[in-house]
């Protein structure tokens, strides 16, 4: 009967912990755990021995509450140090993170030619101190801030890998036997720093974005912003009084802020622009696609096209007295009113249909978040017969990515099937042994590859006779496309030019846009041409 | 058999614990890598010296057939040795926090005060006879030692409460003494009136205790709770009472005092919680440490994100952040312990009391005066009771209140204080073995 008792009084304990366990909060636990004492109490007590009488049995009562004391503390600190343990650690006043934070020693970022672009500095004291040897290229990393803003793009995207949580598993168990702080993996990207160097001087003052990819693998040569911001700024020093490296990365940090002018924002994946008469590709490879046009096929011309009971204006044409225009030339000379007759026959669902092929409107997968392009604001916008031309010329509502516009010409330069763009190629434990490494993936075919060789014939005459003459580049045959996007009344157009080159085995795919920069013939071409001729040389 | 028992030889083998635990934990803090490695002979003379000090203990008792206990030393030499390690290691480790940096020298020299402390306690076990006798004298003494306390300029005010003398140098704790002076006075007192205690009588149905055998006792008792709760130090007043309610216990076994007396406390709680505005801060940030986790919050929050940093196995011994909890070398030494030896290093030293708690009472048990018997289980609740108290406010189970953990906290007055008790738990185990013969 007894051993029965006993055997109900435990299991009653058990039960009240483990209900206590699960509840979850700390108060009930607390509750629960003392009412455990109850029944444990009876356990213990039943347990004296019954031949002890007198004050030999009060004392043993008395060690019998002592031990139900010590039976509680262990609960509790099993509670503490295990069974809460991981929420415990996580609270933001628990100094230990950040001094975990800082003697990680986080992995490296390599370019395409192992030019370090993050590293690392280790102090005597074990403090680790992140260092962006190259700043035109430290901000596609994007930036390290312990303890502080954390994060950013690259850094933010592979944290896990970086910083050593991720990886090699062996390299874990090995720092925590031997008490060694965390070595993060390195990561080697397909970004090339002179070509990164190079893009941020050609923009120089202005604002701006260039993006150049290789259009057969997708590695991304380059990301140029402008204007930027340097990386380091933003690294907590810790050889500095906490509260005063704190304050600086948090002055930097509100100067990049009060700029104003967006610095923070990674405008080749994240800045939506009007892609003007860049986005004609997408009109004709579609059309040629489907078949509604030929690369000779006829179209009148005559300065103006009356849509819908509006007036389309084509100021581009070079000769205005001839009226008659193949396709080609309307694409060569970015005649607005050949496109909006080749968009009217494409249709609004044939439009909408390409511009998707081409990735608008889709989340484009990539190492990091990448806004999609827009067709279209309001639902029923290409319906409307005025909405479908504009669209067709690249006003309209569009709005588009650099990594959108070069992926376009990627797609072209690809024979018609469109590259997943990538920026890490490897990943490396600190021993050097490869973790993780993409290789080269084609995403879909947009068109077949007849049309894009059609495409690319037509985009290299752009080149050498069009509008984008300024990019041509002696012995090296340029396929390209200009764009010039009106704004409006008061503000200069957004210059645009995307092409790729060589033509017969295309290397580098390249998007240059200047924002309020003009004419994309005069301003964005012959950036573009720099940088496919640094990248080729 | 005879002469194994005389020379001791279980206590020469569970000596080799401490011994071998004080050298590589001396020398692993050494090794810690700090980037530059400050090695000095110091550490390993300490260890060397600690190490020679618990062989001359066991030596002198071997040699002067001491018949006592020989679990008792080597438990306390074992919780003695985690705690100079443990100051070792925020020396050496912290050594840029001016908190921490000296207390590993001074730790040391109280050890080595407190080994002969208890060596002397074993040699004039029996005079405490004496002290039995001017049990009145000695208790009103020490009363008056606390209540000294209150007189401005004598008393130091540390961390919001005064129990402090200066002495030179030194901070003398008195409750560290008067504590043991308190036991002494109750058992020697309950002993003399055992039989009265136990008989009652009736009033009506009433059965009622013999009331004015236990006036003087009662006043000393509620005299040095009141001076306990005048002075804030509400975890010496929670242990006075426990050891005071155990020690009842034992002699009338009525369950009816524990009632009467937990209700009275019950009450004082209360009352106190409601006027004092310091209690009812350490209780509201028991319930919820995280809701001024910036202020009366903070010293709880980091010793559960130590503790909880620990985990199972601990960050390893030097490598946690221990400087980040406020007195982390007195009270919240069990942090430490828990965040560098993790969970197993906690229940380990929970087990480490529950032996010396076990080996307390195995004396009690066994004394054949009973004087004796009382004064040992009082001595061993005081331990038992001491460890739980602290440990309890640390893990978050009960309201933090100031008490050291016994041998292991930083502390001169409460070091001499444990190695006193242990000679007097060694005196008693003796005792009984030779009269028992």
């Amino acid at each position: 009967m007894r051993a029965f008792l006993r055997l109900l009084a435990f299991a009653s304990a058990v039960a009240l912990l483990v209900y206590g366990v699960l509840s979850g909060t700390d108060t009930v636990w607390l509750m629960t755990l003392y009412a455990a004492t109850v029944p444990i109490g009876y356990i213990f007590f039943s347990m004296v021995p019954r031949e002890t009488i007198g004050w030999r049995r009060n004392t043993w009562k008395i060690a019998a509450v002592l031990v139900i004391g010590f039976i509680m503390l262990s609960m509790q600190v099993l509670r503490q140090q295990f069974i809460v343990a991981a929420d415990v650690i996580d609270h933001p006043n628990n100094p230990r993170k950040t001094t975990q934070e800082l003697r990680t020693q986080r992995g490296r970022v390599f370019d395409r030619n192992g030019t370090e672009i993050a590293g690392r500095k280790i102090a005597p004291n074990g403090y680790v101190t992140r260092t962006y040897p190259e700043p035109a290229s430290s901000y596609v990393v994007g930036y390290y801030s312990a303890t502080i803003y954390g994060a950013d793009r690259l850094e933010e995207r592979y944290d896990d890998y970086l910083s050593g949580e991720r990886g090699d598993p062996l390299e874990r168990t090995r720092g925590n036997v031997l008490h060694r702080p965390l070595r993060g993996n390195d990561l080697y990207l397909t970004l090339d720093a002179r070509l990164q160097q190079l893009g941020q001087e050609l923009l120089g003052e202005r604002k701006g974005s260039i993006v150049a990819m290789n259009p057969r693998t997708g590695e991304i040569l380059a990301m140029v912003n402008n204007p930027t911001y340097y990386s380091a700024d933003l690294v907590f020093d810790p050889s500095l009084p906490n509260r005063e490296a704190a304050a600086r990365v948090r002055a930097a940090y509100n100067a990049l802020i009060e700029a104003g002018d967006a610095r923070l924002v990674n405008r080749a994946i994240q800045g939506l622009y009007q892609p003007g008469s860049t986005f004609k590709t997408v009109t004709a490879a579609g059309a040629l696609d489907t078949g509604v046009a030929t690369p000779d096929k006829q179209y009148q011309d005559t300065g103006v096209l009356s849509v819908g009971g509006f007036v389309i204006r084509d100021p581009n044409r070079p000769d205005e007295n001839k009226v008659q225009w193949t396709f080609t030339e309307g694409y060569m000379y970015s005649l607005n009113a050949v496109f909006a007759q080749v968009g009217l026959n494409l249709k609004s669902a044939g439009m909408r249909e390409y511009a998707r092929r081409f990735y608008f409107e889709r989340e484009i997968p990539f190492d990091l978040q990448v806004t999609p392009s827009q067709v279209l604001r309001e639902p029923d916008f290409l319906t409307d017969q005025l909405g479908l031309a504009s669209t067709a010329i690249g006003q309209g509502q569009l709005l588009a990515t650099p990594l959108q516009v070069v992926m376009t010409s990627a797609a072209i330069a690809n024979g018609g099937v469109m590259p997943r763009p990538y920026l890490v190629a490897n990943i490396k434990t600190p021993g050097g042994r490869t973790v993780e490494s993409r290789q080269p993936e084609q995403l879909e075919a947009v068109v077949k590859p007849e049309v894009a060789a059609q495409m690319t014939e037509i985009m290299q005459k752009t080149v050498n006779d069009g509008t984008g003459r300024q990019a041509q580049i002696p012995g090296v045959p340029v396929a390209g496309k200009t764009g010039t996007a009106q704004l409006g009344e008061n503000q200069d157009p957004h210059a645009w030019f995307t092409g790729f080159a060589p033509v017969d085995d295309p290397k580098i795919a390249v998007a240059v846009l200047v924002e309020n920069g003009g004419q994309g013939s005069e301003v964005a071409a012959p950036i573009a041409r720099e940088v496919v001729e640094a990248h080729l040389r | 058999m005879i002469r194994a028992r005389r020379a001791r030889l279980v206590e020469l083998e569970l000596l080799l614990i401490p011994s071998l635990l004080i050298l590589g934990g001396l020398l692993l803090v050494v090794l810690v890598d700090r980037g530059n490695l400050l090695f000095s002979w110091q550490d390993i003379y300490v260890a060397a010296a600690f190490v020679g000090a618990l062989l001359f203990v066991h030596t002198y008792l071997s040699l002067t057939r001491f018949r006592g206990d020989q679990m008792l030393f080597p438990t306390a030499a074992l919780l003695t040795c985690i705690g100079l390690v443990m100051m070792q290691r925020f020396s050496i480790i912290n050594a840029d926090d001016p908190e921490l940096a000296g207390v590993a020298v001074k730790q040391t020299i109280w050890v080595f005060l407190g080994v002969a402390v208890l060596l002397a306690t074993v040699v004039f076990f029996d005079q405490i006879n004496k002290l039995r006798r001017y049990k009145y004298t000695f208790v009103v003494l020490g009363l008056l030692l606390m209540l000294g306390l209150l007189v401005p300029g004598l008393g130091q005010e540390i961390n919001g409460a005064r129990l402090w003398y200066r002495l030179g140098p030194v901070l003398f704790q008195p409750f560290e003494i008067v504590k043991v002076l308190l036991v002494v006075f109750l058992a020697a007192y309950l002993d003399e009136r055992r039989d009265l205690l136990a008989s009652e009588y009736r009033v009506g149905p009433l059965r009622l205790p013999p009331l004015p055998y236990l006036a003087p006792m009662a006043a000393i008792c509620v005299g040095s709770l009141l001076v306990l709760v005048v002075l804030k130090d509400l975890g010496s007043a929670l242990l006075f009472f426990g050891v005071f309610v155990a020690l009842l216990y034992t002699i009338t076994g009525r369950v009816l005092y524990v009632w009467v007396l937990g209700g009275f406390f019950l009450v004082g709680a209360v009352v106190a919680y409601q006027t004092f505005g310091h209690v009812q801060v350490r209780v509201n940030t028991w319930l919820d440490p995280f809701a001024d986790v910036e202020n009366t919050g903070f010293q709880i929050a980091q010793s559960l994100f130590a503790l909880g940093s620990g985990g199972l196995y601990g960050s390893g011994l030097g490598y946690g952040s221990p400087a980040a909890i406020p007195y982390v070398e007195t009270d919240m030494v069990f942090s430490a312990i828990g965040e560098e030896f993790g969970l197993v290093g906690s229940l380990a030293v929970l087990g480490v009391y529950l032996v010396l708690v076990y080996r307390g009472f195995f004396i009690s048990l066994r004394a054949r005066r009973g004087f004796y018997q009382l004064l040992g289980i009082g001595l061993t609740t005081i331990f038992g009771l001491q460890s739980l108290i602290i440990i309890a406010g640390v893990v978050k189970l009960i309201p933090l209140t100031g008490l050291t953990l016994p041998f292991i906290s930083y502390g001169g007055s409460s070091l001499l204080a444990n190695f006193v008790i242990t000679g007097l738990l060694l005196g008693i185990s003796a005792d009984t073995r030779e009269s028992g013969r």
